[in-house]
């Protein structure tokens, strides 16, 4: 099944609830990142529209149609009435079709330009460490670069702390900690980076640790990198390089 | 004439040895592992729907084996394969490491885990994959038409990058004392977040029809063309070199 007729078939679906289908289409999206993509929009648009109130007839053409009902005398008679119904109902057809396109439009707009990311969900549902947590190594850095750094709240803070203190995996800790970066002179996450620095062993991660907290002048920064120095544990790259930032303190 | 055929008797008595072993992939298969292969490898990605595994032998009487290991034991290559849910995982670990080869097609769209300890996996290219990669080896690495999240560990080897154009997913490079190159397209929108403790970064950008500006830093952090992919590259001591094509 090739891209295109997965669509086809997810919109047939969508009418027929055919479970063979959906098998089909399913296992084609495990593969197909980009049918994913547009299924999930679709899917996001469909909702949309589902959730759209049900257009209702305005007074004026309900009181046309029960005038219409006692009026009926003669044939000739009612054949004008259903002309002129008729065309209120096609002036009513074409204006809903119109609000609807509009409301499409709107949506789709959106949906490209503001596709809501994990990060986003996890700061509507207020549940990110399930989604931090369960994801692998790639995903749970794809949702943390999708972060907004400048519009998280102190819970999604909270999370970005427990990965740079606590995740397994180094590439992780680091989207973590490119994205924190941006909240340094909030005090909880300054202290986070203080504490980070004092757990953290892997080299590559010192030296960025280094150089963030370097950009605090404060004693407690000065305290940090030299207990580094000081610990003969040290790799002698990062020496270097914590050496070269305490000068600037 | 003598050296010509007594090198193709070599070549052809080398892959005549060619240990090889091929494995349907079920729709419902989107991730397959490599673990501590014993060589050099070579994955590449292809249209079929068909894992195929080739051992390259460095001599004529050379084999691999599996030692132990869960899982059904592949004679031919040396290798284990289990399958759990929607993963399959081929397992090299503890077979002796050798100057061979594997050559491995799989379908383009899976995602790919690499993970060797250092006296396994030697070289590793990668080339045509569209899934995601997570790769944690200690030996050069070099991956062509990068087109997916990338998630990449390595200590001493010199890790080799080129993104493909349309790149639009997180790629997350740490290194110790390896260099990295990354190549991607002059107008692919990024986002850098590049840094080495005591190396240096050298950044060859296109400025139009200017030709090039390049930047030499221990950090460079930019977005470019907009912004886009998040481009994190960290080095203890290695250089990072980012340059880009038109």
């Amino acid at each position: 099944m090739n891209c295109e007729e997965v669509i086809d078939l997810f919109l047939a679906q969508k009418e027929n609830e055919d479970a063979a289908a959906k098998a089909e289409i399913d296992n084609h999206l495990k593969s197909c990142d980009e049918c994913r993509r547009k299924i999930e929009e679709l899917n996001f648009l469909l909702a949309a529209m589902e959730a759209q109130p049900q257009p209702q007839p305005s007074v004026e053409l309900s009181e046309q149609f029960a005038a219409y009902m006692k009026t009926q005398h003669t044939d000739r008679a009612q054949v004008s009435i259903v002309r002129i119904l008729s065309k209120q109902l096609w002036i009513a057809a074409g204006l809903i079709l119109i609000v609807g396109l509009s409301i499409l439009f709107v949506l789709i707009s959106q949906k490209t330009n503001q596709r809501p990311t994990e990060p986003e969900l996890v700061q509507k549902t207020g549940e990110p460490e399930n989604l931090f947590s369960n994801a692998s190594a790639s995903v749970r850095i794809q949702a943390i670069t999708q972060i907004d750094s400048l519009s998280v709240n102190q819970k999604l803070l909270k999370t970005l702390s427990k990965i740079l203190l606590n995740d397994k995996n180094a590439n992780v800790r680091m989207a973590a900690l490119y994205s924190l970066s941006v909240h340094l002179s909030n005090p909880a996450v300054y202290e986070v980076f203080i504490e980070a620095l004092a757990t953290e062993k892997d080299p590559v991660l010192q030296v960025l640790l280094i150089n963030t907290i370097s950009q605090q002048k404060t004693p407690k920064s000065v305290e940090a990198i030299q207990s580094l120095i000081d610990d003969s544990a040290t790799r002698t790259e990062v020496r270097t390089v914590a050496k070269q930032n305490i000068k600037t303190l | 004439m003598k050296p010509f055929l007594l090198s193709l008797f070599i070549l052809t008595s080398v892959y005549a040895h060619a240990q090889t072993f091929t494995q349907k992939v079920q729709s419902s298969v989107s991730e397959v592992a490599f673990i501590d292969l014993v060589a050099n490898v070579e994955i590449r990605g292809t249209d079929g729907n068909s894992i195929m595994i080739s051992f390259v032998p460095a001599s004529s009487n050379e084999h691999v084996r599996p030692n132990s290991g869960t899982g059904s034991n592949l004679m031919e290559t040396g290798l284990t394969m289990e399958k759990t849910g929607g993963k399959i995982t081929f397992d090299g670990k503890p077979a002796k490491s050798t100057a061979g080869k594997y050559i491995i097609d799989l379908p383009a769209g899976l995602s790919v885990i690499v993970q060797a300890s250092a006296d396994f996996t030697k070289s590793l290219n990668i080339k045509g994959i569209r899934g995601k990669l997570d790769i944690h080896t200690d030996h050069d690495v070099e991956i062509a038409e990068l087109a997916n999240n990338l998630v990449l560990k390595n200590s001493s080897g010199h890790v080799k990058i080129t993104a493909d154009k349309k790149l639009e997913s997180p790629v997350s490079v740490i290194t110790e004392s390896g260099d990295v190159d990354f190549t991607m397209f002059a107008k692919l929108g990024v986002t850098l977040q590049l840094g080495t403790g005591t190396g240096t970064v050298k950044a060859l950008l296109s400025n139009g029809n200017k030709g090039f500006t390049t930047v030499n830093a221990t950090k460079f952090y930019t977005s470019m063309n907009g912004g886009g992919a998040v481009i994190q590259i960290q080095s203890l001591s290695g250089n990072i070199r980012l340059s880009q094509f038109k």
